[in-house]
């Protein structure tokens, strides 16, 4: 188990290697520098240049990209031009917004995704499956943005039921009772958006996992033994067919994590992928940069993840 | 029939029960047709691999099989395959499997109806005049002169969404094309090398799986200096190949066991030959129906770009554009001809493709034909 987290980890590192020299040099194709932002006419040429050459910006890439990694290494991230703040610190204000968000997706794609799947794989060949099948069918013809559009137009203007954007009403203590049901109910459209969307996957890993576990010889001599049907099911079936689905645990959380630009768009949330956009529209590289560096390190956290459930949860692979 | 046509037939046929003898091994070893259906129609598993054990298991068979063979066995009694019952053609079987799928055939007469009405329609439509600026007829509703309305400049949007239509097709298919005709080309040549080459490669591939597809196709699009819509597609090939490599590479590594690769090689057929006029014939089934899904996930990720303002600029409208314009308040709420319109044509293209690919997926598999 630790041998195979290690060797895992190894593969990691030069991923992470390959992914910040990538970051570096979209970040030195981008307009601008960590002084674009702070000059001004009344500054001589001189002063910049010797400001510049103080910040290494003459070095040669290899030096520059050492100091960059060894920068972030000690919290530093670089400024924003367009906020005049610290990076670290703008992202700071979404990121909670985002995990709040994604978070609560993973919680209804399971939600309602696990018993879809399990219903749908159990009733095989029933109205219901069929029923559901189909929405299998069309939730993956579907972009999310366009669902996410159809839901807010259709819950959020039309009947108004719920609020139309943002992340929490003006005005309200945070920490109150009044802040948190605010926020839950900003959360509720933009995480359905994605979660009535995203959910299709698991139900269908799911279905076809129950269907192909009940025809194992185990779940035959369990039936042969009398094990009731629902113990049967929730105790040999469902083990057994959630496997891939927690194995894709760690890709679902970090997805959703990435994958909410879209929603975010739409619901003019202010998580972190809105943050990406404007900060691309203000031409804010520098925000923008740290971004895809955080997304690309989480997607393989994530794969990581993965790969360390699949490894607990089915020992067979750790053979390998 | 002209002794042309016979030989050709003859070939089709020995071709034919070979493949129909696959299936029955293939049968075998899985005792049930149903397990699979639903297993196969995921689509969400970023590895691609899913094909594997099955293919890997009939391929297995069929080789032990032949084998066990004696050259000539047909000629001298025993197991003559010629007088073994015909099995129908492969292209027959696509068009059988199409007909009695209802949905796919249905699916397919509507795309190819939207297909052709769009392509057709905007070689008479002037594009000018439809992304001509006409301030007297601002956000119109749909009446007789527009018979979806205008926008916010007053231009039609019946003619935006033909308009869109066939950008975003056309952008689809041209991505398509580049993504999987380069993923093809990197998974066969990483799966008939093998070896340390095809590890090197594979790794290449691992890690353009953690990039941050859209994060980093939005910054290219930015900070390209001169785009058009080959750049454009470009840069989204350039980050969208990887499933097909490792699909092609999987079904490859595979292949290339065969004694017919080998024989080939024996010959002293160079790998060029071999790889593109042997191998990739073999594959082109899989080819197809792993085109055909990208093809609609294409048409999703270019309306999404476009619908952030990242894809087409405005006077050269795609679906997405003309979603973009529920991003204000107003538009969403009050003026639905202008978005729901290509909101529907979307998920219509989307569908339709979605399903013709399902259908000749299960064209490709035996065990999940409905005819």
């Amino acid at each position: 188990m630790i041998k195979f987290t290690l060797r895992r980890l190894l593969i990691t590192f030069p991923q992470l290697v390959l992914l910040s020299i990538l970051v570096f040099f979209l970040g030195s194709l981008m307009p601008g520098d960590a002084l674009s932002g702070m000059i001004d006419p009344s500054i001589p040429a001189e002063a910049i240049q010797a400001r510049r050459e103080a910040l290494g910006l003459d070095n040669p890439w290899y030096i520059q990209y050492r100091d960059w990694v060894v920068a972030m290494f000690q919290g530093d991230f670089g400024n924003s031009i367009f906020h005049q703040r610290p990076v670290l610190d703008v992202i700071g204000d979404r990121l909670l917004n985002t995990i709040w968000l994604s978070l609560f997706s993973v919680f209804i794609i399971y939600l309602i995704g696990l018993p879809l799947g399990l219903i749908s794989g159990r009733y095989k060949d029933s109205l219901l499956d069929s029923a559901i099948t189909g929405y299998t069918y069309l939730g993956f013809a579907t972009p999310t943005f366009v669902f996410g559009l159809v839901l807010l137009w259709i819950f959020g203007y039309h009947f108004g039921v719920f609020p139309t954007n943002g992340s929490v009403a003006a005005g309200l203590e945070p920490g109150s009772l009044d802040y948190i049901l605010s926020k839950i109910n900003h959360l509720i459209l933009p995480s359905f958006s994605i979660a009535l969307i995203g959910l299709v996957g698991t139900v269908q890993y799911l279905r076809s996992g129950v269907i192909e576990a009940q025809q194992k010889d185990y779940v035959m001599l369990a039936r042969a033994k009398g094990v009731k049907s629902t113990a049967l099911y929730v105790k040999h079936i469902f083990r057994n067919a959630i496997i891939p689905i927690a194995a894709f645990f760690g890709y679902e959380l970090v997805g959703l994590l990435g994958g909410s630009i879209f929603i975010e768009w739409v619901y003019a949330y202010p998580g972190m992928g809105a943050l990406f956009l404007e900060s691309i529209s203000t031409r804010d590289f520098s925000v923008a940069n740290v971004l895809i560096l955080f997304y690309g390190f989480l997607t393989i956290l994530g794969a990581l993840l993965s790969d360390i459930i699949l490894s607990i949860v089915d020992p067979r692979i750790r053979i390998k | 029939m002209s002794r042309k046509d016979e030989e050709l037939n003859n070939e089709a046929h020995e071709e034919q029960t070979d493949a129909s003898r696959e299936e029955q091994a293939r049968q075998n070893r899985q005792a049930s047709a149903e397990q699979s259906t639903s297993r196969d129609s995921g689509s969400a598993d970023p590895y691609g691999n899913r094909r594997d054990d099955r293919i890997y298991g009939s391929t297995e068979m069929s080789t032990h099989m032949k084998s066990d063979m004696p050259p000539g066995a047909g000629d001298h009694g025993g197991l003559d395959y010629k007088t073994l019952p015909k099995s129908t053609p492969g292209w027959k079987v696509i068009v059988q499997e199409l007909i009695a799928d209802k949905l796919a055939l249905f699916s397919l007469i509507i795309f190819v109806s939207i297909t052709a009405y769009v392509f057709g329609l905007t070689m008479f439509l002037d594009q000018a005049q439809i992304v001509f600026v006409d301030l007297f007829a601002i956000n119109q509703p749909p009446d007789e002169e527009f018979r979806l309305g205008t926008d916010y400049g007053g231009r039609d949007i019946f003619g935006q969404l033909i308009i869109g239509t066939r950008n975003s097709l056309a952008i689809g298919f041209l991505v398509t094309l580049m993504s999987v005709g380069f993923g093809i080309i990197y998974g066969l040549v990483s799966g008939y090398f093998g070896g340390q080459l095809d590890n090197a490669l594979m790794r290449v591939v691992d890690f353009f799986l953690v990039l941050p597809f859209l994060m980093i196709v939005i910054v290219f699009v930015t900070i390209v200096p001169s785009y058009d819509i080959w750049t454009f597609s470009a840069i989204m090939a350039a980050f969208l190949w990887m499933g097909t490599a490792r699909l092609i590479r999987s079904l490859a590594l595979q292949e290339k066991e065969l004694d017919y690769i080998n024989a080939s090689k024996t010959l002293g057929s160079s790998p060029v030959k071999i790889i593109f006029s042997q191998l990739m014939p073999n594959l082109v089934g899989i080819i197809i129906v792993n085109g055909t899904l990208s093809l609609a996930a294409n048409i999703g990720i270019e309306s999404g770009l476009s619908f952030l303002g990242f894809g087409f600029p405005e006077d050269y409208p795609s679906l997405g554009t003309l979603l973009a314009y529920a991003t204000q308040t107003q538009t969403l709420q009050n003026r639905w001809w202008i978005w729901l319109p290509a909101a529907l044509m979307i998920l219509i293209l989307m569908l339709c493709v979605r399903n013709i690919g399902e259908a000749l997926r299960r064209a490709g598999d035996a065990r999940q034909r409905q005819s």
